[in-house]
């Protein structure tokens, strides 16, 4: 372009403008499929006849291995299958050869965009696109189930189908951990989240008063004074991006027991309740004491993780306390007397019960077969294997006899050997036995038939929320949809409540407090929350349609 | 840089050149070391953090030392046998990758340093263009798909070919070779590809190695290629590995949260070990390639 | 001006001129060929831009919504923050990243050949080498109230519990020149290349003219560098409107994100995370038309200083 004028540069964008025109012109035109689009089942032929009795996969007669992809939406999956004991099994009992892919949304969607689909796609959100329009990419497992695998309603949880059935009253996804009303009562589900408190520091300060603020507060002070190299209160990361705001907004409100939804069972918002509030402006008063570190607002998850396994902090809100088994269990096993325990501590002002939540009803990871499955018998298959005792007793435990016994009470227990590899070599536990790990369509009613399934350090905290438990299942998967002005709306609120909680727990003052909740509350005035609390509403009400309360 | 300085060094004797000399080279090596210092610490705690055992890491209270060191981290490291593999697929991807990228986007660079190329306005605009516009993950998928790269090596290599930015810094050097030589050689009857190979490669040795250099770099690092286009893990170079064990210890907590499942994380220490294993074979680039910048006198006796 | 003649006649001439110089062709046209292919085909994606598209959608069956996805962004004040604070990031990463690789540059330069001279470029390029995640880490820890600042703060008698990361005032600065850190070693390469060219005659007879060495510095070795440091401000300037997605997402957190919310990271979490392809696009679509026009004006302003040529 040395000597080329002005015009001459002018001249050669416009030939170049139109010739990208040219050649986008022609590209854009290239795919041009319909959007409804419902592919027909394949016929059995004359592979295995139907028999309600029998799963599908032991009648199956096909010789060749059925080589499957399995899409996982998530970039941490482990994508081994056949070489550990229990993916080997699963290879043999189903004479199948799995390639699991892994990725996120964008990968997902070159799937979707090139038109060819992994036969079995997982995901992890029920608020999705990729969920809410399932019907337009995955065949409905009623269909599946009826053409070849009836045995699949005896080991599906109706409760669950009922729950993802789309408009056309078809279930196309199906999920792990979904827990029902019936899980929750069972008792074999536990409770994960906990306020807990290192037991020397428990004993040191002589066991104080911690359920209402005022004695929090002065405890937070004792702890101070006995304990200075300790951080006295501590709780899960927040998210950078103000997406999760740790232990600290959903759960307080769960062990406060602030309801979900107000009297006429429309959506409550929980982040201005009172009885919150007045705990947020107890935990202000903390931080001012110097009592919680501004540190906890920047940790990330393994920062966390590494003040927990060293025993950082002297007591803390914490949720998920699964999550931070391992954690958890290395500060105990390396100081016995000191080790976390759960207390009674963080309550209702106004003599609510605590409503600890679990997985819900929407489970966790969301399994689909693709309109594109090469051999959707097969996947409907592995759908119905994986559910069924049989599947669930090999992901959770490993093989009867080699890896655990079940005594005549039915309680299963992890064979010597076994119990040697896992405290031993838990690298070798994962690569070559990956008990537990393979949970696709796991369930917590499994792991409650072993003592063995919990580590050590969390069966007090799991003992301390023994029937406060609570389903919440009509609150469940009600965003607005992707995309959507509602959608875009909210996504600023979350963001703006997270910079104002933070903001309220570093407070000076509890006026300062009651400034910052009154701005909240105007920002989410300024952006549609109205509209917001519109959708939802109407999809709290969908879902007591479909879990039959009135 | 500082000014008033500039006023000093008008001519005067030898001797206070001399020593207007030893100054500058007196502050230049205290401030470069200063530099070296402040980049030298924190690297250092990067490097001696992978070998420190997960205790004293999880104490995190040192920062030139911890309390105890150990090799775990880095046996852990290498008992991942694949590792061998990805290894010799990033050595390879990036030799493969440098060479035919360098060569392609030189060959290009000469003729754009041409003002007599016909055509070449157009030429740079869609250059100037690619650098700016994309068309997205998607469309390049479909593309990469269609051209039957998908799981193949060449993945790595073609789409990569080229890049409108270095060509341009090529041309920019090739502009600085001296006309006279070019027009010697065109009396004498040689041809573009001929001045190219013989007089004009030989001459920017040193910008063809900073090209070399930034693709050699980009390549190792690259692992979105990998991600994005590539299932069968035996084509996986080695940052892949990288990013796995990092990806790991971030998505796992965030999505584990909902159901009650412990999800074991790699430790700092292995993310670290994996970060120092994985950038020590393209740390040697450097040190190779080094000579060449340092080449000014050869070129310097040729220009004449 | 040449005067006109007749538009067949120069079109003859030129492709007689261009038959001329077929090898030199033959040398260029690989390359626009190769553009077409990988870079021009896929440029329709774009369209999505002007289309309501879904993560379950191909390109061709999403449905047009014309400017719709621009106006939302035109609307939207949180975007505008973005772009604010991505203009403020990249405007201090202009100012320094951009000069002090200049500078240590010249500075390793002047510096006799040796060991030291090799160790010092070889460690000035090694933070490159960090990838945001486990170097924000490193910050986050450093800036925290027992950090590795603080610590340093106390030796000068400043004592404070602060952690600098939730202190909004200051991320503007720590993004900027951690990334100036980060990056002004690998910066110093390309100039040492160009450096390598200068005939070390000048500097001879510079010398003998009585020169101190910042004058060389000052009337040698800037000058050489000319065209390259001009591309390279040309380049800086029309990547003004870009910011460093991976940082932001280390670095960012509830108390800063205010003045931390970059285009890219912004465009990451409405665009990317709630699946809105459409609106990313619109948005990368926008900012790719300013950087070009910034590329245009300041490859006009440079090419004054640099005798009326351009270096693209």
């Amino acid at each position: 372009m040395e000597k080329a004028t002005v015009k001459k540069m002018v001249a050669s964008m416009c030939v170049a403008i139109v010739f990208v025109l040219l050649v986008s012109g022609c590209g854009g035109s290239s795919s041009k499929d319909s959007k409804e689009k419902t592919a027909k089942l394949p016929s059995l032929g004359k592979r295995y006849t139907l028999d309600k009795a029998e799963p599908a996969w032991k009648l199956d007669t096909k010789k060749e291995t059925t080589k499957l992809t399995w899409y996982v939406n998530a970039d941490w999956w482990n994508t081994e299958f056949g070489t550990d004991m229990i993916t080997k099994k699963i290879k043999e009992d189903l004479n199948i050869d799995i390639e699991f892919i892994v990725g996120d949304d964008t990968k997902l969607n070159t799937y979707f965009a090139g038109g060819d689909m992994p036969d079995i796609v997982s995901i992890f959100d029920s608020n999705s696109t990729v969920a809410r329009k399932a019907n337009t990419w995955a065949y409905p497992l009623q269909d599946l189930a009826d053409k070849y695998d009836p045995y699949f309603y005896d080991v599906a949880s109706k409760d669950t189908l009922n729950w993802y059935k789309l408009s056309d009253n078809k279930t196309y996804g199906y999920p792990d951990y979904s827990n029902a009303a019936a899980d929750y009562k069972s008792g074999d589900i536990y409770s994960r989240d906990a306020f807990i408190i290192r037991q020397d520091v428990y004993e040191a300060i002589g066991k104080p008063d911690m359920t209402t603020p005022e004695g929090f507060v002065k405890a937070m002070k004792l702890i101070k004074e006995k304990f200075p190299d300790l951080i006295p209160f501590g709780f899960n990361d927040f998210a950078k991006d103000g997406s999760s705001n740790g232990s600290m907004d959903g759960v307080i409100q769960d062990m406060l027991g602030v309801p979900y939804t107000d009297a006429d069972g429309n959506y409550y918002d929980r982040n201005v309740d009172k009885d919150y509030l007045a705990w947020i402006k107890a935990f202000r008063q903390v931080h001012a004491d110097g009592n919680i570190s501004d540190d906890s607002f920047t940790d990330d998850g393994d920062k966390f993780k590494e003040k927990v396994s060293t025993g950082k902090y002297a007591t803390m809100m914490i949720g998920s306390f699964v999550n931070q088994g391992i954690a958890l269990q290395e500060f105990a096993t390396n100081n016995p007397t000191e080790k976390y325990i759960a207390v009674d501590g963080i309550q209702s002002t106004e003599g609510n019960e605590a409503t600890l939540t679990q997985a819900g009803i929407s489970g966790w990871m969301i399994n689909y077969i693709s309109q594109q499955c090469s051999d959707p018998a097969k996947a409907i298959q592995i759908f119905t294997y994986l559910q069924s005792e049989e599947g669930q007793m090999l992901t959770n435990f490993g093989i009867e006899g080699e890896t655990y016994t079940v005594a005549s009470d039915g309680k299963v227990s992890y064979t010597a050997d076994a119990l040697k590899v896992q405290n031993e070599n838990p690298e070798a536990w994962q690569k070559e036995y990956r008990i537990g790990e393979f949970i696709q369509f796991g369930h917590d009613k499994y792991k409650a038939l072993s003592d063995d399934s919990y580590v050590e350090a969390v069966k007090q905290m799991q003992e301390w929320g023994t029937d406060k438990l609570e389903p919440q299942f009509a609150t469940e998967n009600i965003g607005p949809d992707a995309g959507s002005q509602e959608a875009r709306a909210l996504s600023a609120i979350q963001t703006n409540w997270s910079t104002t909680l933070v903001s309220m727990l570093r407070a000076k003052s509890d006026k300062e407090v009651e400034q910052l909740i009154a701005k909240y509350k105007k920002f989410e005035k300024e952006n549609s929350i109205q509209a917001i609390n519109k959708v939802r509403n109407e999809k709290i009400a969908e879902n007591k349609k479909k879990l039959g309360i009135k | 840089m500082k000014k008033p300085k500039l006023t000093l060094s008008k001519p005067k004797s030898n001797v206070v050149q001399d020593k207007d000399s030893k100054l500058f080279n007196f502050v230049n090596m205290l401030l470069l070391l200063l530099f070296t210092l402040l980049i030298v610490v924190p690297i250092w705690n990067v490097v001696i953090s992978s070998f420190a055992s997960s205790e004293a890491l999880a104490k995190g209270d040192f920062v030139f030392l911890p309390a105890e060191l150990s090799l775990d981290n880095y046996r852990s490291v290498f008992s991942d046998t694949t590792i061998w593999s990805a290894l010799w697929i990033s050595v390879s991807k990036t030799v493969l990758g440098v060479l035919a990228h360098t060569l392609f986007c030189a060959i290009m660079a000469y003729a754009l340093s041409k003002q007599s190329l016909k055509g070449r306005p157009l030429y740079a605009t869609l250059g100037i263009i690619t650098m700016f516009f994309s068309g997205g993950m998607i469309p390049t998928y479909l593309l990469i798909k269609s051209l039957g790269l998908l799981n193949s090596f060449w993945v790595y290599v073609l789409p990569a070919l080229f890049s409108y930015y270095d060509v341009i810094i090529l041309m920019n050097f090739f502009r600085d070779v001296p006309a006279s030589l070019e027009e010697s050689a065109k009396i004498d009857g040689a041809s573009d590809w001929k001045i190219f190979t013989r007089i004009f490669v030989p001459l920017s040795k040193p910008a063809l190695a900073t090209i070399a250099m930034y693709h050699g770099v980009w390549q190792w690092n690259d692992f979105m290629t990998a991600k994005l286009y590539v299932t069968n893990k035996a084509l996986y170079p080695l940052q892949m590995k990288l990013y796995e064990i990092i990806v790991q210890s971030q998505a796992a907590s965030s999505q584990g949260l909902t159901a009650a499942v412990a999800i074991d994380t790699t430790s700092k220490g292995i993310q670290l070990a994996t970060i120092v294993v994985t950038s020590v074979p393209i740390l040697l680039i450097y040190p190779l390639l080094q000579r060449h910048f340092i080449s000014g006198m050869m070129l310097g006796a040729v220009k004449e | 001006m040449v005067k006109k003649e007749p538009i067949n006649r120069r079109l003859k001439n030129y492709w007689e001129k261009f038959g001329k110089q077929w090898q030199l062709q033959s040398m260029a046209i690989p390359g626009v060929v190769y553009m077409i292919i990988f870079n021009f085909i896929p440029i329709y994606g774009l369209v999505i831009a002007f289309k309501n598209y879904t993560v379950i959608d191909s390109i061709g069956n999403a449905d047009w919504v014309g400017w719709q996805n621009f106006e939302i962004v035109m609307k939207d004040r949180y975007f505008w923050q973005s772009v604010v604070n991505t203009l403020a990031i990249s405007g201090l990463k202009l100012l320094f990243g951009f000069v002090l690789p200049i500078i240590i540059a010249i500075m390793i330069y002047e510096l006799r050949a040796g060991v030291f001279k090799r160790v010092i470029q070889t460690i000035s390029y090694l933070p490159h080498f960090l990838s945001w995640i486990i170097l924000g880490g490193m910050l986050i820890t450093w800036f925290s109230t027992t950090g590795m600042i603080n610590q340093l703060l106390q030796m000068f008698g400043i004592v404070t519990q602060q952690n600098h990361m939730l202190d909004a005032n200051k991320y503007w600065w720590i993004a900027a020149l951690s990334d100036v850190w980060k990056e002004a070693g690998w910066g110093t390469i390309l100039y040492l290349a160009v450096m390598s060219k200068i005939d070390p005659t000048y500097y001879e007879a510079a010398k003998m003219d009585g020169a101190g060495r910042l004058r060389q510095v000052w009337s040698i070795t800037i000058p050489m560098m000319k065209s390259i440091i001009s591309l390279n401000f040309i380049l800086a300037v029309s990547g003004l409107f870009n910011s460093n997605l991976d940082q932001t997402l280390v670095l960012m957190n509830s108390q800063n994100q205010q003045k931390s919310e970059v285009i890219n990271s912004y465009v990451y979490r409405l665009g990317l995370q709630q699946g809105d392809f459409s609106y990313a696009t619109a948005v990368g679509l926008g900012v790719s038309i300013i950087s070009v026009l910034l590329l245009v004006v300041t490859n006009l302003v440079t090419k004054k200083l640099n005798d009326n040529k351009s270096v693209l």
